[in-house]
């Protein structure tokens, strides 16, 4: 159950099983501070993760109009809030999440991700009371873990094979060189382009 | 006929690239030509040359992001393979390497299979990479693919302003600050009539404001640049991008050339330009390598008095009597006059056959 609650500057903050969702007392500070983390000069798609109160995306908006934003949000009222909030926002797609998700979302975010490749924005302040669905998400978002790379293979299917030992490291935290280093088809174009990436890595 | 050619080295290499590009399309007007480039090369150049469509590969933006936990992990490669699927869907009849790499050749052969090396171009790069070669690098690429080009003269004539571009993106061709510092306040004390100004990019400007004030600096980008690179102009230069783009225009250039810069191969390709090259046995050092030394000692060898002494006989039109070296025409290559005076210990090692292990 989200309550909706008017902090001394009018701003509207909302609240979950008393975790509030955006900071309370300064919540455009607080976008302020979540936005110089991301580098956006070159972004034409951003992925927001968690909506909160929406001031955030406003000052996203604000700074950056001409990027496209998509926010993901697993709480309904939340996202009732922010279509009213943006109901005149341009390049700005609310997107509602369930908790839980079956094989045709990861093929969807995939192909999203593959056709937008958006920069990822985490709001962790909006994740409150819900944190391991977003952890999960974003885990997925971001296929650096054995598993949710290999959700991420099985669902796109690029031609690309790799060594069993890669499997085996359940702990390892994956980069490209791992990658790289792990490829074992040659021939296929995407064995080269991954391939490519070892030249400038040495 | 639709042809690529790659330029996927840096700034100064790309305005070398382009001179040839453009050579090469005047005798093939009906070529529809691209070119391919890295992220280190500034849109506004690019839009200098907008003739030809230009693909980037955002090599350096994948590199930084690679290892990044907050990019999924295969943004990189759905980039590349974006501008790899681009590339093959251009179809083209002929694809160049003018960046000469083993890393340019690894990509152009993703896009297509067929590319390979000519035997000029072999030729070229075994002759580039041998420390005892002195010929340009666009001298070397002209005969790579059969381009009519010679160096071009400075124009020179009153001088009104002076740039300096006091700074090179490779630690071993600099000079320190300080003593630029030192240099700028000698020639504004004994030349009050010339406008000088420090060239700084965007980027940059922070770090030289440590050593000079703002009011010094001409904080500009390669479009905002070539507005002040008049007829009245010459530029001081440490062997950058700058100096080659300065040819365009014809501006006459003092170069100077320090750590792994070639008094003929990196110099920019134009007849009259001065060179102060740094004397000292390891000089040029090879690229890739750090300096032993740890700081580039052969930049002490620059004398600053001697350069000032210069500059005063330079911007008075007065015949120089301090110099080491004047860039000149040979056969229609560039070369430059007194070149033997650079030839130290290590050097004479070098260009010793026995000791090539190239």
């Amino acid at each position: 159950m989200i309550q909706f609650l008017v902090n001394k500057n009018g701003k509207v903050i909302p609240q979950s099983d008393n975790l509030f969702l955006c900071s309370y007392q300064r919540p455009l500070s607080e976008a302020e501070k979540w936005l110089a983390q991301f580098d956006l000069k070159q972004a034409r798609d951003v992925l927001v993760l968690g909506g909160g109160g929406g001031y955030h995306i406003e000052l996203l908006k604000l700074k950056y109009p001409d990027v496209f934003v998509h926010v993901f949000e697993f709480r309904s009222e939340i996202l009732e809030h922010l279509e009213d909030k943006f109901k005149r926002t341009q390049k700005l797609a609310l997107y509602g999440i369930n908790t839980n998700q079956d094989s045709a979302f990861y093929k969807n975010l995939f192909q999203f991700l593959d056709s937008k490749v958006p920069e990822i924005m985490p709001f962790r302040s909006g994740w409150q009371g819900l944190e391991p669905s977003y952890e999960k998400l974003h885990s997925s978002i971001l296929m650096r873990e054995v598993d949710t790379l290999a959700q991420y293979l099985n669902t796109t299917n690029p031609n690309l094979e790799f060594s069993n030992s890669l499997w085996e490291e359940k702990k390892n935290f994956l980069t490209l060189k791992n990658l790289v280093l792990a490829n074992t088809k040659t021939a296929h174009i995407d064995s080269q382009v991954l391939d490519y990436f070892g030249e400038f890595m040495k | 006929m639709k042809i690529l050619f790659a330029s996927l080295s840096r700034i100064g290499d790309y305005i070398q690239h382009i001179t040839v590009v453009k050579a090469w399309a005047v005798v093939n007007p009906t070529a529809e030509v691209h070119v391919l480039v890295n992220d280190l090369i500034p849109a506004d150049l690019m839009r200098m040359n907008s003739q030809f469509k230009h693909i980037v590969v955002p090599r350096f933006e994948y590199q930084k992001r690679i290892n990044q936990v907050g990019t999924p992990l295969m943004y990189p490669f759905l980039g590349l393979r974006r501008v790899v699927q681009q590339l093959q869907g251009e179809k083209y009849h002929k694809v160049v390497d003018l960046s000469l790499q083993y890393q340019s050749a690894a990509f152009l052969k993703i896009i297509d299979p067929g590319f390979f090396y000519t035997q000029n171009e072999i030729q070229a790069i075994n002759e580039y990479v041998n420390p005892a070669d002195q010929t340009h690098l666009i001298d070397k690429l002209k005969v790579a693919h059969g381009v009519e080009l010679a160096p071009k003269e400075a124009n020179n004539g009153f001088t009104k302003r002076l740039l300096l571009q006091v700074t090179t993106s490779d630690k071993k061709k600099n000079i320190d600050l300080p003593r630029w510092k030192s240099l700028v306040e000698m020639m504004r004390t004994d030349f009050k009539s010339i406008d000088l100004k420090v060239i700084s990019s965007r980027a940059e400007a922070k770090q030289l404001q440590t050593v000079f004030s703002k009011s010094e600096l001409f904080i500009c980008n390669f479009a905002e640049l070539s507005h002040a690179l008049d007829a009245e102009t010459k530029l001081i230069s440490l062997d950058t991008s700058i100096k080659h783009f300065a040819t365009l225009f014809g501006v006459p250039t003092l170069e100077i050339s320090v750590g792994s810069s070639h008094w003929v191969k990196n110099a920019a390709y134009q007849t009259g330009n001065y060179i102060f090259s740094a004397q000292l046995d390891c000089r040029p050092c090879f690229h890739s390598s750090a300096c032993p030394y740890g700081r580039n000692q052969c930049q002490d060898t620059i004398s600053f008095n001697e350069l000032n002494q210069f500059v005063g006989e330079w911007i008075t039109g007065s015949r120089p009597t301090v110099f080491p070296m004047v860039s000149e025409a040979r056969d229609g290559n560039l070369s430059v006059s007194e070149a033997s005076n650079q030839r130290g210990v290590k050097w004479k090692q070098k260009t010793n056959p026995t000791n090539l292990s190239l």
